[in-house]
């Protein structure tokens, strides 16, 4: 048990310290609406053609997270940090400037296919009207791109496609038309919020399979919003988790399977993992979410921590480097040692 | 089956997962072109038909309810013309002139049967024929009422997509406020109010007066301004509310995020997204509107003195002329089915589902 453990803390550190350039690095990013906050310290990084998943509660700021990187938020919202993308501060930029990132260089796909794609114009017609925002384009050729991205995204008979209306689609179909909306300007990440959510559970793997097959033959990266355990372990090579509109855990796949270096995560993954042998055995997170609008004093997660101790009551952990590779925001993590789910 | 069947992606891997999707998508599956055949059940040209079917009865039976309304009114025809000193004689004189002594039904299927024909009968008071009579002020009230929407349409949507697109700022609550006001003030008040402005102190409009279209197109449009301008204000202050609500609503839709989220410019997003998404609103805000302001051309040609349907029907009321009466209220009754059926024909072309009739 010991060496194997040692085994995949040898693979987590090698792909966390690969020595490729960031593709995102999100810094502090602290988001408010309204005068409420509802994302604080939130940083992650990326590297071109990684796959990273997203988790967390709903209401833990995930979906903000990913509308953050494409400057989607309300107009009422306020935001301070960095998000650097290839270079540029997203947050610092201006709105000509987002509208040319947004399609091109970053893209994002929704959950519920259906309602996130106009009723009343045809499918073709949403792709195409993507690839004249970004480039200037005769309408046969843009109409062309378009067949060739549906056929892609494993769309048959890709014209007929193109002529359609979404509620002559099933969900799985307006699915892959959406993805193919998303990347057809050749964008560098997407972003997935919850792809699979309003989905049947075999097109759910299928979605998954047509991700992983299309990051790897765009070189595409891709972060997976979801609260679905299974589908990011499925697709992931690296897992950020949140809490309460923090980071609270940053590490590779195959770490937080084995061993979780944050209470939170490890609550999360023993949640998920029912086993119909012992179905009793099931150990929820008690407790009820908290609200980043009022955050715990001290460690957000000590409320319902089976871990706490009196000072995470009182002072707050800053997400530092954890034992095993990977980041963490726990401040007994250094003593702890939790249970993963065995594989 | 010709239907689309999900072809299983490439990638090694994916091959054991991707077996499931085909089952999945034959089930919901639809034929895109397919459509339904002509009157089949569900198409459009079934829907238009069944609409036509029902106009007769639909007419027949306003024809009936007026003939009965105007029949309750105390009085007579009889003593509106002759004056209250009339005697007893005079008036069993005059009623049997006009057939009123005979049996009601006998003088409703008189009357209907004349109708059916185009010959509404002729009027108590002149003795010309009232179709004559409605054929002269029919496109009097109809001018006024197409300039009316046409200013309308030309006001409150642009202000409509504004304020919908600026719901939460000052400027959209200022346009809404504006509309409110709007609402509240009624179309004989805002004549007057503009009467005063325009023709009295301007000296811009002319107070009255009608030429015909025909004798000289200006002159007519230049008349038909002051009269119409009442009915646009209070016509775009309901529109633009609700193109404004619509508006609001659609901006912040999920398809509308997708088009953001993918770069489209907020132009296309406005037009070619929301607004699309609002149309079927605004074809049916217009048509309820355009049947409102017939209603509303009573008042309005009466304070501008035009030799409208609503003058008419307003004197011959006064007069208890009933052929007149029942020819005006038949031409309304008429008016409204066509709008009301072109109103659901344009909703039924803008959405995808009914025109395809593939929902």
């Amino acid at each position: 048990m010991a060496i194997a453990r040692l085994g995949s803390h040898e693979d987590a550190r090698d792909s966390s310290c690969s020595s490729s350039p960031s593709l995102l690095e999100v810094d502090d990013l602290e988001v408010s609406i309204g005068g409420t906050q509802l994302l604080s310290e939130v940083s992650l990084t990326m590297r071109a053609g990684e796959l990273v998943g997203l988790v967390g509660e709903s209401g833990s700021g995930k979906t903000l997270t990913g509308l953050s990187l494409l400057g989607l938020l309300p107009p009422t919202a306020a935001v301070t940090g960095r998000i650097w993308f290839e270079g540029v501060d997203l947050i610092a930029a201006d709105q000509s400037r987002l509208r040319d990132v947004r399609g091109r260089a970053i893209s994002m796909i929704f959950q519920e296919p259906r309602a996130s794609l106009h009723p009343a114009r045809p499918l073709g017609k949403q792709i195409t009207d993507v690839i004249h925002a970004h480039e200037q384009v005769p309408a046969a050729d843009a109409r062309r791109r378009a067949v060739d991205m549906l056929g892609m995204v494993g769309l048959p008979d890709p014209r007929r496609v193109m002529d359609s209306y979404i509620h002559e689609l099933s969900g799985g179909m307006c699915q892959r038309a959406m993805i193919a909306m998303a990347l057809v300007c050749g964008p560098r990440l997407l972003v997935a919020d919850e792809p699979t959510t309003a989905l049947d559970v075999t097109i759910q793997a299928q979605m998954i399979a047509l991700l992983r097959r299309l990051a790897s033959e765009l070189d595409l990266s891709v972060l997976l919003i979801t609260h679905n355990l299974g589908v990011v372990v499925d697709l992931c090579s690296r897992i950020v988790t949140m809490y309460c509109g923090q980071v609270v855990n940053d590490d590779s796949t195959s770490q937080l399977l084995d061993e979780p270096q944050h209470p939170y995560p490890s609550a999360l993954l023993r949640a998920s993992d029912i086993s119909f042998d012992s179905p009793d055995d099931w150990s929820g997170i008690s407790g009820a979410p908290a609200s980043p609008a009022r955050p715990p004093r001290g460690c957000r997660f000590h409320p319902r921590c089976p871990h706490a101790q009196e000072r995470c009551a009182e002072n707050a952990p800053p997400l530092e480097p954890g034992r095993h590779g990977g980041r963490t925001r726990c401040l007994r993590s250094d003593e702890l040692t939790l249970q993963g789910v065995s594989r | 089956m010709t239907g689309v069947r999900e072809v299983g992606d490439t990638a090694p891997t994916e091959t054991t997962r991707d077996t499931a999707e085909p089952t999945a998508a034959r089930g919901g599956e639809k034929t895109a072109r397919g459509g339904r055949g002509w009157l089949e059940k569900g198409s459009l040209s079934r829907f238009v038909l069944t609409r036509l079917l029902l106009f007769p009865p639909t007419v027949v039976g306003a024809g009936l309810f007026t003939f009965l309304l105007v029949k309750i009114i105390p009085g007579g025809p009889a003593y509106a013309k002759l004056g209250e000193e009339a005697t007893p004689e005079a008036i069993a004189r005059i009623e049997r002139q006009l057939g009123l002594d005979r049996p009601l039904p006998e003088q409703f299927l008189a009357w209907l049967g004349g109708a059916l024909t185009g010959d509404f009968g002729e009027s108590f008071q002149t003795g010309t024929a009232v179709s004559g009579t409605i054929a002269a002020a029919l496109p009097v009230t109809l001018e006024l009422v197409v300039i009316a929407i046409i200013g309308t349409v030309l006001v409150a949507i642009p202000l409509g997509v504004y304020a919908g697109k600026r719901a939460h700022l000052p400027s959209g609550r200022w346009i809404r406020s504006a509309s409110g006001l709007g609402l509240a003030v009624p179309d004989f008040f805002a004549a007057l109010v503009l009467i005063t402005i325009f023709s009295v102190w301007l000296n811009l409009l002319p107070r009255l007066g009608y030429t015909p279209l025909t004798e000289d197109p200006v002159a007519n449009v230049y008349h038909l301004i002051l009269p119409a301008l009442p009915l646009i204000l209070g016509g775009s202050a309901i529109v633009m509310r609700q193109v404004g609500a619509a508006m609001a609503d659609a901006m912040s839709s999920d398809y509308v995020r997708t088009a953001r989220a993918m770069g489209i410019s907020e132009r296309t997003v406005t037009w070619r997204y929301a607004f699309r998404a609002v149309l079927p609103t605004i074809l049916n805000v217009v048509g309820l509107l355009a049947l409102g302001q017939l209603g509303a051309t009573l008042i309005l040609e009466e304070i501008f003195v035009l030799p409208g349907l609503g003058r008419t029907l307003v004197n011959a009321i006064g007069q208890l002329d009933y052929p007149v009466v029942l020819g005006v209220v038949l031409v309304y009754v008429c008016i409204a089915l066509v709008v009301n059926l072109i109103v659901d024909l344009l909703a039924g072309l803008v959405n995808p589902a009914i025109r395809r009739g593939t929902s």
